[in-house]
């Protein structure tokens, strides 16, 4: 089982779209909303080295918005 | 041998997914691509004006679409490619994406709008590194710092105002005379304690280290200046996503120019939304222009 964190902002719609699609799955993870918690902000940014949301780690990779191929390939979905 | 479709719809925002729905249900064998699934709308704040959802916020409105079509088995959906060019196939066509080729019968593109570009330097190295084209996306993460919005129409100022009840202080860089948005943004705007307008300002470059540091303008008479700044919102209006075909006829604004029946100069090929030529950009017309064009879609391959 894949450890799936999410960095996410309340009004961001990528960020929704990727939750819904780790709902889809069945892929559980943890969410650290970047908008109400500046530490884990900067983790953010520090680990993507950009500002964008959403920020998505499996299992120590890093992927920059809500991109379904690299994240199926990643999780092992079809 | 190519994958085929009856209807190939190109974008999945909402016109593209109002199309989707209208066309399976037609029974047509349906495709959307898009390369991220909400087009504009998923960026937009909040909405009070579509009908049936009272007040609500464009992610959310997003995603009620995207659930929507994922509850139709039959529907192709394609995210995250990109679409580079439609070409006629005898009387089809081919669609080309960065992966591959796919034969669509009938093809819709509802390929909607980008964020227009200033073009300086700066821009692109720091993008999502302090530029941000979306103040709805990307304002949180600049609580408490300084921020800078170029664009001083309706844009510009609802940006501005937003982000001056979470930023340190905002700056709006506008190129002319005055403001141009609606006056009761402008008197908001004047109102907002944190933020410093600056007229007849031409932005010129951004800098930075790893990200930004600071917006460098010119004034009306030449001389460069300077703000200290972390983020800086581009807010200077929207281009029509239609440069990937040359196919169709387009106005003046790169629009695709359609009739009533979203139908184009060529046989097979409609557009809907706002990357057509139509008068209003709204969410809810865009949905009805997508249901309109994939009946014309439907019409045409019927009598094919």
């Amino acid at each position: 089982m894949a450890n799936v964190t999410i960095y996410t902002t309340p009004t961001c719609g990528y960020c929704k779209a990727a939750k819904a699609f780790f709902k889809d799955n069945n892929v559980e993870y943890s969410e650290h909303d970047v908008a109400n918690d500046s530490e884990k902000a900067n983790e953010m940014i520090q680990k993507s080295g950009q500002m964008g949301v959403p920020v998505i780690e499996v299992d120590n990779e890093i992927v920059v918005g809500f991109d379904q191929t690299k994240l199926s390939s990643l999780l092992g979905i079809k | 041998m190519p994958r085929t479709f009856d209807v190939v719809i190109i974008g999945a925002g909402p016109s593209g997914m109002s199309a989707a729905i209208y066309c399976t249900r037609k029974g047509l064998k349906t495709m959307v691509i898009g390369k991220d699934v909400g087009g504009q709308v998923a960026k937009s704040g909040e909405i009070k004006n579509y009908l049936g959802y009272g007040s609500t916020t464009g992610a959310d409105l997003a995603q009620f679409f995207h659930e929507h079509i994922k509850g139709f088995e039959n529907i192709e959906h394609e995210h995250g490619v990109y679409v580079i060019d439609i070409v006629k196939n005898g009387d089809s066509f081919l669609v080309k994406t960065d992966k591959e080729e796919i034969g669509a019968e009938a093809v819709i593109i509802a390929s909607g709008r980008v964020p227009r570009k200033l073009g300086i330097p700066g821009e692109e190295e720091f993008n999502n590194k302090g530029v941000s084209y979306c103040d709805v996306c990307d304002g949180p993460l600049f609580s408490g710092k300084d921020v800078a919005v170029v664009g001083g129409g309706n844009s510009g100022l609802e940006a501005a105002l937003s982000l001056s009840k979470i930023c340190k202080s905002v700056a709006v860089i506008n190129l002319t005379e005055d403001l141009t948005g609606d006056e009761t943004l402008k008197n908001k705007i004047k109102e907002a304690l944190n933020v410093t307008i600056y007229n007849n300002a031409k932005t010129k470059k951004v800098i930075g280290e790893t990200f930004v540091k600071e917006l460098v303008y010119e004034e009306k008479n030449g001389s460069e200046k300077r703000i200290s700044v972390q983020g800086v919102f581009i807010e200077i209006g929207y281009v029509p996503k239609s440069d990937f075909e040359k196919l169709s006829t387009k106005d003046k604004f790169n629009r695709i120019v359609i009739n009533k029946n979203c139908e184009t100069n060529v046989v097979g090929l409609f557009a809907a939304g706002d990357v057509t030529d139509i008068r209003d950009n709204q969410v809810i017309i865009a949905s009805g222009e997508g249901a309109k064009a994939a009946l014309s879609a439907y019409y045409y391959l019927a009598h094919k």
